[in-house]
């Protein structure tokens, strides 16, 4: 499962219980669906809060470094 | 209850790993880790073992495995954050765990969301959501927390893994979810 989050918030912003609920639910979904290893899916969640500081540089989506 | 690794790949592993880390322990004591790890020797491996769900996610006991580095404050020793080659040691968190009193030692990054709300790492606490829902059965008794740098992915595979998969049977979980940071 891919997340479109910075690193360090894998189910989305704090407090956001609703969307931390929809990635595991969409997660779980796949454990059920998927009927090869190797298979991946890309979440269609954004990031909807000011960029994650890190090193100096402001993370959003998929930032890795 | 024994869990087999497959130490096929190790020999190659090694015989590779050693030259790289030559070449990248002065890298990553200068923090240049891109570089460092640009060239890291990974494992490749032609399959992978498939183990398909065995019963109703609904019937199904959850357990969680964050690389976010969390440990008990006053209870567990931190993981060592600042080594060079890491710390592939793990702690066995209690579900019941007051996520207030969980730390994190961890140097590899930023720590301002999970130190505001765990459950975005680590969602102890909306496991125990989807059980109400009846979308799991259940939270496990133990999750797994490990410092997620760790440069020796022998040390991983064969000896962390296995042991907490090892656990993991002992307590009858029936599904491990792994989150990286």
């Amino acid at each position: 499962m891919q997340v479109r989050f910075p690193r360090g918030s894998m189910f989305g912003e704090p407090g956001n219980r609703s969307k931390h609920l929809a990635v595991l639910r969409e997660t779980f979904d796949a454990l059920e669906r998927i009927e090869a290893p190797g298979s991946s899916v890309v979440l269609g969640h954004r990031w909807e809060a000011p960029p994650v500081m890190w090193r100096g540089k402001g993370l959003v989506e998929g930032s890795y470094s | 209850m024994p869990v087999k690794s497959d130490a096929s790949w190790i020999p190659g592993f090694h015989a590779r790993f050693e030259p790289w880390w030559v070449e990248a322990r002065p890298l990553v004591a200068q923090h240049q880790y891109a570089a460092a790890f640009r060239t890291y020797p990974w494992p490749t491996f032609a399959d992978a073992p498939w183990t398909p769900l065995a019963k109703p996610l609904a019937e199904s006991t959850v357990a969680l495995v964050t690389t976010g580095g969390f440990y008990r404050r006053g209870v567990d020793v931190p993981f060592d954050a600042e080594g060079l080659e890491g710390d592939p040691s793990f702690r066995a968190i209690p579900h019941a765990t007051d996520p207030a009193t969980l730390a994190i030692a961890h140097a590899h990054y930023p720590h301002d969301v999970a130190e505001a709300d765990v459950n975005t790492v680590f969602p102890i606490e909306r496991l125990d959501d989807l059980a109400r829902e009846g979308v799991i059965g259940g939270a496990a008794r133990t999750h797994y927390s490990l410092m997620g740098y760790v440069v020796r992915a022998d040390d991983l595979a064969m000896v962390t893994a296995p042991t907490i998969a090892a656990l993991m049977l002992e307590e009858r979980v029936d599904v491990a979810l792994v989150v990286p940071v």
